[in-house]
């Protein structure tokens, strides 16, 4: 700081001298400059006044025929003159009396010239006019003279020339003598004028000559000379100190330079601290994970990171410093970029440009759904920093925090929570509804409180040992109430681990399970009915089949006998009876024996299992072939049938009985045809075996379907009535569904739905 | 022998005038160098604009205190530039103390004025203009009036780039004087070598006007106005004449030496054939009168009648053109 206050201060001083010295040097330049073109501007006057000399020489020399090359002369030298004496200024003296005295002597003696000039003009012309005239009133005089006078006369003439040819004291003095020795002349009527014009002659004469010699006495050289010399000295003097000058000049312009050089150095590297410093504030400020903003004393931007702008998108276009806060804030509400708070957005955005610059922080909700904290700090300088952070995470994990422990708290499930050591840190409410404890009674107590006595120790040491080895622990527990009551609980104790792996607490979520318990218990006890029940129907089943059918085959047998033994002793009647008996045996059989296969369906000991239908198919129609050759029966597979999950048996018993029920219930009208196609239903196939048969009228649909249900009598259609119903068994066995649709007289579809494999 | 010899000597020192630049005109062959009268010639290299400014204001009774004089009322153009008065008539009918000289040729003159006093054109104009007899004006009133009027003030800042003053006024007037050489008079044109321009009795009147010596004052182009000179060199004329004025001090009036007493800026003779009255006292009329007083008084004698004529003839042949006759 020093040394740059000092460098100014250097730099000042150089400036002011340097100032001061170039002034100095203009003027006095300007003043030399002057000198030299006054010298030269007397030298021009010297030659004007040298060509009036000439010109005077030709004046006095009576030879000029007109003045007006005189005049022209006479105008350059006054022109001459002026110029010089407006040069001679002031500047010019500075103070040079003897400079002064000396021009003004010269300009002086140049005045006087140009008057004896004027004086001189006149007097020549005089003379011209005379010596133009004396010749001829001479000769005008001369006839009218006498000898004598004319001797005289001639006389007076020849001195007058040789007066006039060389003017001297001598000539002169002839001339006087020999006009004063005039006589008679003087009064002559002609001469006598003659003798006054010479007479006047000679006095012009006298007093041109003395001007001439007063023009010949101004020593106008002389003068310039001296006023020259006296220029020249202070012309040299002035440039002696302009060298003087301009040196001292390009000391201080180098020491200027340097200093210059010195200061800009100084300059620059505090200019690049400075930069350095701004740019390491703007790197921190762009830095930040938040969105910051600085605002000046009137509430204007001054200077902002990018995280704002992404912030604060509808309103990033405005961040420019020098935007006002309250244009920011109403661009934002504007935009509907806060949600609802308790108060509707408007009024919110207004209170906060109001309270601008107060120290607060508030949450506020976004209607992208996302939230921020928004935060005003002021400075000490009168304005504020607005500091916001996304805090949507943190609001997200403190919404589940609080989800959590509602769930927690308001669960149908006993939560106790304890240490590594088994004390209890938390219980939930529930906890507190099953076993009578409060709150406050449990925490700080160990969970064997509820002790019921009836788990053994070692159950105890067991879950703990896989409790603290990290494990979960799943059981069923005895325990009791803080009224005594016991009651089980179905438990799942596990352990807690923090983000290191180390167990810090363990977590057990308990259920009550007294009531299932007991319904648990008379599930088994009605199961083992069921299955002693179950035992008793195969028995039965079992004895009907074998047992049943027995005395039926010998009844059959015998009378197959009979009619076969005695046909011949028999008349028809008999033989009818014979035959009607046959077929009620054979009937009764065919009965019991569908009665067995029904009983079979549904046997857990059949398991289920991907069945090809195609080949179920295939195996049905090979039981029915003869049947299908009989009747012309025509079965037609509309595209390949797919697998199903069933058991593969009673798949061929299926598709065997609803093919068989096509073919016996066709219509004489037409060969039986029966069309077999499979339908994508999503998880399930749905199979339909379609006939052109007599048809079912929608009031037996369900009908059909019933154990020995049948809607003809015998004579019209065989059957049991029972084909049906094991169909139904079947397709329900494999958790699927069995429908019918019909159009009377012209032939029924039947549907069924079976799992895909 | 003794008249031979006279004579002899007196031609030689006619033609001892040897000339020092010989100017040879086209048709005859007279060395016009070696002549006391040149020819005019047409004025050139003047500023168009300054001269048609001076024209105006020459003619514009603004420069006066009351608007009713102009240069020309004084300087009357169209009357061989006077107005042909032994005084002349200024503001409130002020009498003027000397007679109005021609304003046709004065740029040719060395010096402005009877006295002289005014070294220029410009620094003559300026006379007239604050001359309580004359003009009565003051300047700065002069250049309110100027100012006010848009015309003079848009050609004042056309021509002078400022607003009027008196050096530019002047100036103006000046130039304008400066176009009013009266070319092509009779006897220019005989100096260019048309003998035939002039009469017997003219030339014979140009010859009397060299021989008597007229010419050793009156010369130059401008046929005078080159020189002083006293009035009444062989003669007192002011003692004949009587009633003595300060006008009549002449240069001594501007010098104050006693060898200037009486001494006047010798007149052009260009004009005098345009009328009188003549010399600065304007006290003879006719011309013929003039060129016995001056024959008197400049050059002791009495000039014969017959000479008197020539030379009256003469000087009447040096009228040139005037204002009204040029285009």
């Amino acid at each position: 700081m020093k040394s740059q206050r000092l460098a100014l201060a250097a730099l000042l001083a150089a400036t002011l001298c340097v100032g001061a010295l170039a002034l100095f040097l203009g003027l006095h330049s300007d003043a030399a400059s002057q000198e030299s073109r006054l010298e030269g501007a007397l030298s021009e006057l010297a030659t004007a006044e040298a060509r009036l000399d000439s010109d005077l020489l030709r004046v006095i020399s009576l030879q000029l025929p007109h003045y007006d090359g005189v005049v022209a002369s006479e105008w350059e030298l006054r022109r001459q003159r002026d110029a010089v004496q407006a040069m001679l200024t002031k500047e010019i003296f500075r103070g040079n009396e003897m400079l002064s005295v000396s021009a003004g002597h010269y300009f002086e003696n140049l005045d006087h010239k140009l008057d004896l000039l004027e004086q001189l003009k006149g007097e020549a012309a005089f003379l011209r006019n005379q010596i133009s005239y004396i010749p001829f009133a001479v000769a005008e005089a001369l006839p009218t003279l006498t000898a004598d006078e004319r001797l005289r006369l001639a006389l007076i003439s020849q001195r007058m020339l040789v007066y006039h040819a060389h003017p001297g004291a001598e000539e002169a003095q002839q001339l006087t003598k020999s006009l004063d020795q005039a006589g008679s002349l003087a009064v002559h009527p002609a001469a006598g004028p003659l003798l006054k014009h010479i007479q006047v002659y000679f006095q012009q004469r006298k007093l041109m000559d003395v001007a001439v010699e007063d023009y010949g006495l101004l020593d106008q050289p002389g003068w310039r000379q001296l006023l020259r010399s006296h220029l020249m000295a202070q012309l040299s003097r002035d440039q002696e100190r302009l060298r003087l000058t301009s040196g001292l000049l390009w000391l201080f312009v180098t020491g200027l330079l340097g200093a210059l050089a010195w200061a800009v150095s100084l300059l620059n590297r505090a200019r690049r601290d400075a930069v350095q410093s701004t740019e390491r504030l703007s790197k921190a400020i762009e830095g930040m994970a938040g969105a910051f903003a600085l605002y000046d004393k009137n509430h204007r931007l001054v200077l902002s990171n990018q995280r704002c702008g992404e912030f604060y998108a509808p309103a990033a276009a405005l961040l420019k410093p020098g935007m006002a806060y309250a244009e920011f804030v109403r661009s934002l509400i504007k935009a509907n970029f806060v949600a609802e708070m308790d108060e509707e957005p408007n009024a919110v955005g207004e209170s906060f440009i109001a309270e601008a610059g107060v120290q607060r922080s508030w949450h506020l909700p976004l209607t992208s759904g996302r939230w921020y904290q928004c935060s005003h700090t002021p400075t000490s300088d009168g304005g504020f920093i607005c500091y916001s952070i996304d805090q949507t995470e943190h609001k997200l994990d403190e919404d589940k925090m609080s989800r959590l422990f509602t769930a927690v708290e308001q669960s149908p499930a006993s939560i106790v929570i304890t240490d590594t050591q088994g004390v209890i840190q938390y219980v939930n409410p529930w906890f507190c509804q099953i076993t009578g404890f409060a709150k406050d009674e449990v925490l700080g107590q160990n969970p064997r409180i509820l002790k019921s006595g009836t788990v053994s120790d070692e159950a105890y040491a067991n879950l703990w040992r896989t409790i603290s080895g990290g494990q979960v622990w799943n059981g069923e527990l005895c325990n009791k109430k803080k009224s005594g009551e016991l009651y089980w609980e179905s438990a799942s104790i596990s352990p807690v681990r923090d983000e290191t792996g180390r167990i810090t607490s363990y977590v057990g979520v308990k259920r009550d399970i007294t009531a299932d318990k007991e319904t648990a218990s008379r599930l088994e006890s009605t199961i083992s009915e069921l299955a002693r029940s179950n035992a008793e129907l195969e028995q039965f089943a079992y004895v009907a089949s074998h047992d049943l059918r027995e005395p039926l085959r010998m009844v059959s047998s015998y009378v197959s006998l009979l009619a076969r033994r005695y046909s011949d002793k028999l008349d028809g009647d008999a033989l009818e009876f014979i035959a009607f008996a046959k077929d009620g045996a054979r009937r009764m059989d065919r009965l019991i024996l569908d009665l067995l296969e029904y009983s079979r369906i549904g046997r857990i000991s059949q398991p289920v299992e991907p069945v090809d239908l195609s080949e179920s198919l295939k195996e049905a129609l090979r039981n029915l072939e003869a049947a299908i050759a009989d009747t012309k029966t025509r079965v037609e597979q509309n595209g390949p049938l797919p697998s199903v999950l069933a058991v593969p048996s009673e798949m061929g018993r299926l598709l065997q009985n609803l093919v068989g029920n096509a073919i016996k219930y066709r219509s004489i009208e037409r060969d039986p045809e029966i069309h077999i196609s499979a339908e994508d239903a999503g998880a399930n196939w749905v199979i339909c075996v379609a006939d052109n048969g007599i048809g079912i009228a929608p009031e037996y649909y369900e009908r059909v379907f019933g154990i020995f249900q049948r809607l003809h009598a015998h004579g019209e259609f065989e059957g049991t009535g029972i084909g049906l119903a094991v169909c139904r068994k079947i397709v329900q066995h494999s958790g699927g569904r069995i429908w019918v649709e019909s159009v009377p007289g012209e032939g029924s579809r039947f549907y069924f739905s079976l799992p895909k494999a | 022998m003794f008249k031979f010899t006279a004579v002899a000597v007196c031609a030689g020192f006619l033609f001892s005038c040897l000339p020092t630049d010989a100017v040879l005109a086209a048709e005859s062959g007279r060395l016009l160098s070696g002549e006391p009268i040149q020819p005019l010639s047409v004025p050139t290299g003047l500023d168009r604009r300054k001269v048609a400014l001076g024209k105006t204001l020459f003619f514009d009774p603004i420069l006066s205190a009351d608007s009713s004089l102009s240069c020309a009322s004084c300087h009357d153009l169209t009357a061989g530039g006077s107005d042909h008065r032994s005084r002349s008539v200024g503001i409130k009918g002020a009498l003027g103390g000397i007679r109005a000289p021609s304003v046709y040729n004065s740029a040719l003159n060395f010096v402005q004025f009877w006295d002289g006093r005014a070294p220029s054109l410009e620094a003559q104009a300026a006379g007239p203009i604050t001359n309580p007899v004359e003009m009565g004006s003051a300047w700065p009133d002069v250049i309110a009036k100027l100012s006010a009027s848009p015309t003079y003030s848009a050609d004042f800042r056309a021509i002078y780039a400022a607003q009027p003053s008196a050096q530019s006024v002047t100036d103006a007037i000046a130039t304008f004087e400066r176009t009013l050489i009266t070319v092509n008079s009779r006897f220019d044109g005989y100096l260019r070598g048309d003998d035939a321009a002039l009469s017997a009795d003219e030339r014979k009147g140009y010859e009397l006007f060299k021989s008597y010596g007229c010419a050793s004052c009156h010369q130059g182009a401008n046929v005078g106005g080159n020189m002083f000179e006293k009035f009444g060199f062989l003669g007192d004329y002011f003692a004949d004449r009587g009633h003595l004025t300060s006008a009549d001090l002449g240069r001594f009036n501007v010098t104050g030496r006693e060898v200037d007493r009486n001494v006047f800026k010798v007149p052009s003779l260009r004009m005098v054939g345009s009328g009188g009255p003549y010399f600065h006292d304007g006290s003879v009329q006719d011309l013929q009168a003039a060129v016995e007083i001056m024959g008197r008084y400049q050059l002791g004698r009495e000039l014969p009648k017959g000479d008197v004529q020539n030379l009256v003839q003469f000087l009447n042949s040096l009228m040139g053109d005037t204002y009204q006759e040029r285009p």
